[in-house]
């Protein structure tokens, strides 16, 4: 699946927010291959999209946002999205750009008029669009071309317009809640991946073998110890806070090698494992991404934007009064820049903003 | 873009919004931090995180001549001087603040006429509102040249004004 465009407002942090994963001219050498549909080479899509931040800049909320909305869409539950309207005495929007396979391109936009004392009773505005997708068309034709599906038999909700949304797939991994789809899919995680990763993030860690006795379940052999994971939880927890996190990065990287899920969110994955381990695990996620999926990653760490990823694959998310997206690449036109070196000179207006802290030593002093 | 860091040093927000306004038109764009290096002193842990190559710029104003101000001015930028990451730090002295600065750099002989404020004292706020400050400032006829360019007459006069080592040529 891959997301083109998506708006939301009143619902999470979110107002009057937009994020566009079009990119406007096609890169010569780029190093991430086939941004673009196949065969149909003016589709463009941002297929990596690296989100960086400060704290509390939206970068966790985005995904939980996409999150509940495919699985609105899926479930035609809007349980969690009712939930997540902000501000209960306004309506809430969102409206999402997507793709499932290269011929349709889907709008949903979906106002909520939230009943606080009795969600059941909110009301739901929706509507799907759909535009085919043409040989020569790009992602800006196929919005012009957009038509609205319209729910034929009367006996049928609003919510059924949905139905004709099929075969969403999709991985969310966030750090508060681990990989729960490791207890699901249990023939996904590859050994040889979860034992390269996690022989690189602990070298006292000499082996790592499948159980043969209890299902979904690994015994890692270290010097200090052998450690057992049930489900993708760990029994005895001996490891490092970067070394667990390979598990579900293991995990990530096997469901991509196996194409399983189509949109990959890894957020902050990586907050406990060395710069040169996350940029190359990163590599490897992107270099394996299919023709028709995309990768969100998000992460704090600025050695990123020294990878060689084409300007576009960058997003900051910075919150002043709302959360908003800032691109690198409407500032950044030329290849010989440096996007780090103007992340530093604050060109994108997204350097954190350090002066209330100038004051603390002197708080300790006290 | 060269490898270097600029770290400017302004004492309110207004000054902050100005810069964030004029970095990539006028001058070289660089991160900004909310500190008045004429009351305080600057922070010995700050300096241990300026990164190499880093120029830091400190703009202030000269409408309080006070010795002290001045001493703890010529203090900080001893300070900063020393750290081997620091290329250069250029001092920019507003004669007499920023209000003074934008009057003598565009056709405007009273501030509120900038942004059509109600008053002089809405200026700043609502100077920190708008969001075309660039569009205004050259319906006014602003000369970057002009800007951050004069030595202040009073015990300031001790600093010069090096506003030029920070100013893009290819625009006027």
């Amino acid at each position: 699946m891959i997301v083109m465009n998506l708006e939301l407002d009143n619902l999470l942090g979110f107002d009057d927010f937009k994020i566009n994963f079009s990119y406007p001219r096609k890169i010569v050498n780029s190093t991430i291959k086939g941004e673009f549909l196949p065969n149909k080479t003016n589709f463009r899509f941002k297929k990596v999209n690296i989100l960086l931040g400060v704290n509390a800049s939206g970068k966790t909320t985005l995904g939980k946002a996409m999150m509940h909305i495919f699985n609105f869409i899926t479930h035609k539950s809007p349980v969690r999205l009712l939930e997540s309207v902000k501000d209960k005495r306004r309506k809430a929007f969102f409206s999402i750009d997507f793709l499932i396979d290269e011929n349709i391109m889907y709008r949903i936009n979906c106002e909520i008029n939230l009943d606080e004392k009795d969600h059941s009773k909110s009301i739901l505005m929706l509507e799907v669009y759909t535009a085919p997708i043409g040989k020569r068309d790009s992602y800006e034709i196929c919005v012009r071309k957009l038509e609205q599906v319209k729910v034929k038999d009367d006996n049928k909700s609003s919510l059924d317009v949905l139905d004709s949304v099929k075969n969403l797939g999709w991985h969310f991994t966030f750090p508060d809640i681990g990989n729960t789809d490791i207890r699901i899919d249990k023939d996904v995680l590859s050994l040889d991946i979860l034992k390269r990763v996690l022989k690189t993030l602990d070298t006292s860690i000499t082996d790592v073998q499948k159980s043969d006795e209890v299902e979904n379940s690994y015994v890692i052999r270290s010097r200090n110890g052998d450690i057992f994971i049930q489900n993708g939880k760990i029994i005895e927890d001996i490891l490092s806070s970067g070394t667990k996190m390979g598990i579900d990065i293991s995990y990530v990287i096997s469901s991509i090698c196996k194409g399983m899920h189509g949109f990959y969110y890894v957020d902050e994955k990586f907050t406990f494992i060395q710069t040169d381990i996350e940029q190359f695990l990163l590599g490897i996620m992107i270099d394996k991404l299919g023709p028709l999926e995309q990768l969100f990653f998000t992460s704090h760490n600025l050695d990123l934007l020294d990878m060689d990823l084409p300007v576009h694959s960058f997003t900051f998310l910075k919150k002043d009064e709302n959360i908003e997206a800032v691109y690198p690449s409407d500032f950044i036109k030329k290849n010989d820049i440096s996007i780090r070196n103007a992340f530093v000179n604050d060109v994108f207006g997204t350097t954190p903003d350090l002066s209330q802290l100038w004051d603390l030593g002197e708080f300790c002093d006290e | 873009m060269s490898n270097r860091n600029y770290n400017y040093f302004v004492e309110g927000e207004t000054e902050a919004c100005l810069i964030r306004a004029i970095r990539q038109k006028y001058i070289q764009s660089g991160r900004i931090t909310k500190i008045n290096l004429l009351e305080k002193d600057i922070p010995s842990g700050f300096i241990k995180t300026i990164k190499p190559f880093t120029i830091l710029i400190i703009v202030f104003d000269t409408d309080v001549d006070d010795m002290k101000l001045v001493e703890r001015l010529k203090n900080n930028t001893g300070k900063l001087k020393k750290s081997s990451h620091v290329k250069d730090v250029i001092l920019i002295p507003q004669v007499n603040n920023l209000e003074d600065e934008i009057k003598y750099a565009t056709d405007i002989s009273e501030i509120k006429d900038l942004l059509q404020s109600k008053s002089n004292k809405d200026f700043k706020r609502d100077f920190c509102k708008c969001n075309n400050v660039t569009d205004c400032l050259v319906k006014h006829s602003f000369n970057i040249e002009k800007f951050w360019s004069r030595k202040a007459r009073n015990k300031y006069s001790i600093f010069e004004n090096d506003g030029k080592k920070i100013k893009l040529k290819r625009r006027r």
